[in-house]
């Protein structure tokens, strides 16, 4: 059967996806959740910040401007509970869920929104093939959401950060040089504390080509010796620790 | 290469369609627990591959047997959507048209490839075969019932709009939405660049996917 806010809900995806820059997306976004209560949008591609710098990714937000100073610092997203919440979430899930991921910093985070009559809020996980790849953050001052609601906000925040993403990307750090897969081959099996010789064995290739392949892989990272490389590597999320 | 075998080719075809079923098994029996009723062990053949069913397969020559595959089903008869899942379609009733074509079965063996690139080759050449199929035979629209990952990818990929909510029934927690997408000439073209520019996307796609594992790692 079909829902009584069906046109509601198209009429937005498809207003969305016709916006030809973000802030028409906002204007479409906007007023669609506030019929649901949500006051505020945050938008953001989660990604690591000890390897991409915040201006880097993708970022998009309606939060008043003194939070969002308050929450500038590069790694505050590795204490907010909600947005590790999102990393562990396959469905959305309304913010109070995620306090019991919260360290007291994590705590500090969500007081500084309630300052600003922020008090609660959802929060919608966008998943990729391979990993969670963002996530859209709406809150408000008093919600209750029906499932059929939430479904329905669903669909409307990931059409959102699809169209938000094609607009604006792509982002710097997707441009990245990356090691190849022989390179981070190679690497890997240097972090186990394989000899030269064992790597060739493995990969059945020669001493000389693992050597040569080491070196390149260093070239990249711009690191100094073998060990150098592998750690590097590890910080970098490019190999297995 | 993807191979698209029409129901007038099929007796050419025999062992490649053989090989597709019993691929087909592995993945959504064996890999991903699907319960499909109806279908002999080892065999994954059901009630939707029937005489009109188009099946787009990739063999891989090394391995010499089917290691990806999709069909597709005219939607003036009888298909999944109209069949199981109508109920799933909340918000706007499922395409029954000339030129709309259900797409199901999108199944690639992820266990047999480490390489990203050659997983990714795979999976993109399934999109250009419908593309290329759908464009040449005057299809206009692919409707679907798509694993929550797989919707957000064709989201941005190709024209999409949801034909009803998210629905999470599977004990695994994920959620499918029923979509239906446009295909076009932009669309067919836009795969085939994906397909040919595979090694930049595989690395922006490998380079985001690391860049997000374990920020606690920070």
């Amino acid at each position: 059967m079909i829902s009584d806010n069906s046109e509601r809900v198209l009429g937005a995806i498809r207003g969305i996806q016709k916006a030809e820059n973000p802030g028409e997306v906002i204007n479409v976004f906007s007023p669609f959740i506030e019929t649901f209560g949500f006051s505020h949008i945050y938008l953001s591609q989660l990604v690591n910040p000890a390897n991409v710098p915040p201006k880097s990714i993708m970022s998009v937000s309606t939060w008043p401007d003194e939070l969002m100073m308050l929450r500038s610092h590069r790694y505050d997203m590795l204490h907010d509970p909600i947005a590790l919440g999102a990393l562990r979430s396959k469905r959305p899930f309304r913010w109070r869920k995620a306090m019991q991921w919260a360290t007291r910093r994590g705590l500090k985070v969500i007081d500084q929104a309630r300052e600003f009559g922020i008090n609660d809020g959802y929060m919608f996980p966008v998943h990729s093939l391979e990993s969670v790849s963002g996530a859209v953050s709406l809150g408000g001052d008093e919600l209750e959401l029906s499932p059929t609601e939430l479904s329905e906000v669903e669909l409307v925040s990931l059409a959102a950060y699809a169209q938000l993403e094609t607009l604006l990307g792509p982002f710097p750090y997707q441009r990245n040089i990356d090691l190849s897969v022989r390179e981070a081959e190679v690497i890997q099996f240097a972090a186990a504390g394989k000899t030269n010789r064992d790597i060739a064995t493995i990969l059945d290739i020669k001493p000389d080509t693992v050597n040569k392949t080491i070196l390149r892989a260093a070239n990249k990272l711009g690191t100094l010796n073998r060990a150098h490389t592998v750690a590097t590597a590890i910080a970098k999320n490019m190999i297995f620790a | 290469m993807y191979q698209t075998i029409k129901p007038e080719d099929r007796a050419k075809h025999v062992a490649t369609i053989d090989s597709m079923h019993r691929n087909r098994y592995d993945v959504c029996v064996s890999q991903w627990g699907w319960d499909i009723p109806g279908i002999k062990p080892g065999y994954d053949k059901d009630q939707f591959d029937t005489d009109q069913t188009i099946y787009i397969t990739i063999t891989d020559p090394d391995l010499g047997r089917v290691v990806a595959s999709t069909r597709m089903n005219p939607t003036t008869e009888p298909h999944m959507m109209s069949e199981l899942f109508a109920h799933y379609c909340t918000l706007q009733p499922y395409p029954e048209r000339h030129d709309t074509w259900e797409c199901s079965r999108y199944v690639i063996d992820r266990t047999l490839y480490n390489d990203p690139l050659k997983e990714f080759k795979i999976r993109c050449s399934l999109g250009v075969g419908i593309a290329q199929y759908c464009v040449e035979n005057g299809i206009n629209q692919v409707s679907w019932l798509t694993h929550q990952k797989f919707f957000q990818r064709i989201q941005k990929a190709w024209k999409t709009e949801p034909l009803g909510l998210p629905v999470q029934e599977t004990p695994d927690g994920w959620a499918w939405v029923p979509a239906v997408s446009q295909v076009d000439a932009a669309t067919y073209a836009r795969q085939r660049d994906r397909l040919a520019n595979a090694e930049q996307v595989v690395s922006e796609m490998v380079q985001m996917h690391r860049q997000r594992k374990n920020p606690h790692a920070a």
